[in-house]
């Protein structure tokens, strides 16, 4: 072997060692090599969902991969309503809507405009002497010990013969969320829905746009307490509490 | 040219352990081990699932009853389930998948389940514990339905856990019914040692609801 290919080989070898050490020490910090860019995030609004809906007023909500500012269009009013700072779950209120009337919407996310297919129709009736109730709780991502920081989550509740309206917010940077029962209607009566009783309450989560969402089922007595138990998205799949038959 | 090499591995190595200083001056975001506590993960889950489990008895009791053992006949590294006020004292049966009904109906031929994914006691964790139950209690034995009497429980009753060595006595804070498809109650995560008994009913039996029997550690003492 002569002395330019050994200096080119302990080169090489050097090289691969050098790179491996802060290769080797990001990887045990962070868990994994990620390196992506946020600004190669995609602005582009996914898991667009409506939800709150009232007589009056609707929420809508969405999930982007960049942090971005958000807006809605509503096409019917060309009116623009927008969040004031920047985020990956959206969620925005839209007030002042006809009774029972059909609205188109577009996102307005980062820079561009994304119009959006679904649709939405107001109730058709007055929500009587609403009164705010609050339910709250707390999401733990899939290492099980860290607070899901980012998301949307949605709730429906049952009870043996109505189904409610959905209900949807953002989770919050620790984890948190909370509903407001106020308005909750029946889906099929446009009934206030009786909350202060024991429920069904079906809860999903959206962690990301590009997860698949995780269901939780718990029932409840909302007229006894008002905090949800935690939420872990570390999942089984467990389709029914086991049992037998007699 | 010797020069030129040297100078180059020299840049090479300064700027390696460079970058390397700054990252370990970075607050690690690695994920902790917690060695007394459940963690829910999806890694955890995963590892569970895959581990399998042989459910062996150490005892084996040849005429079935509410009241297999007494304190002074369990292997003492074993697990159990004692309950005074309804005669319960019956081995549980480790890591039983609750998404297979025919293992866990079997396992009760020999005890009470304890739910997979679920903590063990004397961690910080929800143990997860089932059985079958009947409404005509005189045929509670010969369906191995260990829960027929748990609608006899109230708050502030006692229950008692043998587990590895060490004997763990809890106190039941919360008697709630649920829907079967209820399954979020079924978790192994807790923010403290807590116990939780589930059957069907009520009415005690029936398939339209399951009772949830929760109790928390009061104490622990070695056997």
């Amino acid at each position: 072997m002569n002395n330019k290919l050994k200096q080119v080989l302990t080169f090489a070898l050097l090289f691969v060692f050098a790179i491996s050490i802060p290769v080797s020490i990001y990887i045990l910090k962070n868990g994994n090599l990620d390196l992506r860019i946020s600004a190669f995030d995609s602005e582009e609004p996914v898991k667009v969902m409506v939800s709150d809906r009232t007589s009056s007023s609707v929420k809508i909500l969405w999930i982007t991969e960049k942090k971005v500012f958000g807006a809605i269009k509503i096409n019917e009013i060309n009116d623009l309503i927008s969040e004031n700072f920047e985020t990956n779950s959206h969620f925005l209120q839209i007030n002042n809507l006809k009774t029972d009337t059909n609205y188109s919407f577009s996102i307005y996310s980062g820079t561009k405009e994304f119009p959006q297919k679904i649709t939405f129709k107001t109730l058709s009736f007055h929500e009587s002497n609403p009164v705010n109730y609050i339910i709250y709780g707390q999401v733990f991502d899939k290492t099980g010990i860290k607070v899901q920081q980012k998301g949307l989550i949605t709730i429906e509740f049952r009870n043996s013969n109505s189904k409610s309206e959905l209900l949807g917010t953002t989770i919050n940077e620790t984890g948190g969320f909370q509903f407001n029962l106020k308005n909750l209607v029946e889906t099929n009566t446009g009934r206030n829905f009786q909350y202060n009783q024991k429920l069904d309450a079906t809860i999903t989560i959206f962690p990301s746009g590009d997860e698949q969402p995780i269901v939780k089922i718990f029932t409840f007595d909302f007229s006894k307490q008002n905090q949800i138990p935690n939420i872990y998205l570390g999942d089984i799949n467990l389709d029914i509490i086991p049992g037998v038959g007699e | 040219m010797k020069n030129l090499f040297k100078v180059t591995i020299s840049i090479l190595l300064t700027f390696a352990i460079s970058i390397s200083v700054v990252f370990l001056t970075i607050p690690t975001k690695t994920i902790l081990i917690l060695a007394n506590t459940f963690v829910p993960s999806e890694n955890n889950i995963n590892n569970i699932a895959q581990s399998t489990t042989s459910h062996e008895v150490t005892n084996v009791i040849v005429q079935k009853s509410f009241n297999d053992f007494s304190e002074s006949s369990i292997d003492k590294f074993g697990f159990y389930l004692r309950i005074d006020k309804i005669n319960l004292f019956k081995a549980i049966i480790p890591d039983v998948d609750p998404r297979n009904k025919e293992e866990y109906v079997k396992s009760w031929e020999n005890g009470i389940s304890h739910g997979k994914f679920t903590a063990k006691p004397g961690i910080i964790g929800l143990t997860y514990l089932f059985a079958h139950a009947v409404s005509n209690k005189s045929q509670a034995i010969e369906k191995n339905a260990w829960f027929s009497y748990a609608d006899e429980l109230v708050l502030n009753d006692k229950i008692i856990i043998y587990y590895k060595g060490v004997k763990y006595y809890y106190e039941i804070t919360n008697i709630m019914a649920v829907s079967p498809k209820a399954t979020a109650f079924y978790t192994g995560a807790s923010m403290v040692p807590m116990l939780r008994l589930q059957y069907c009913g009520p009415p005690t039996g029936s398939l339209g609801s399951r009772t949830l029997v929760d109790a928390l550690l009061i104490r622990q003492e070695p056997i």
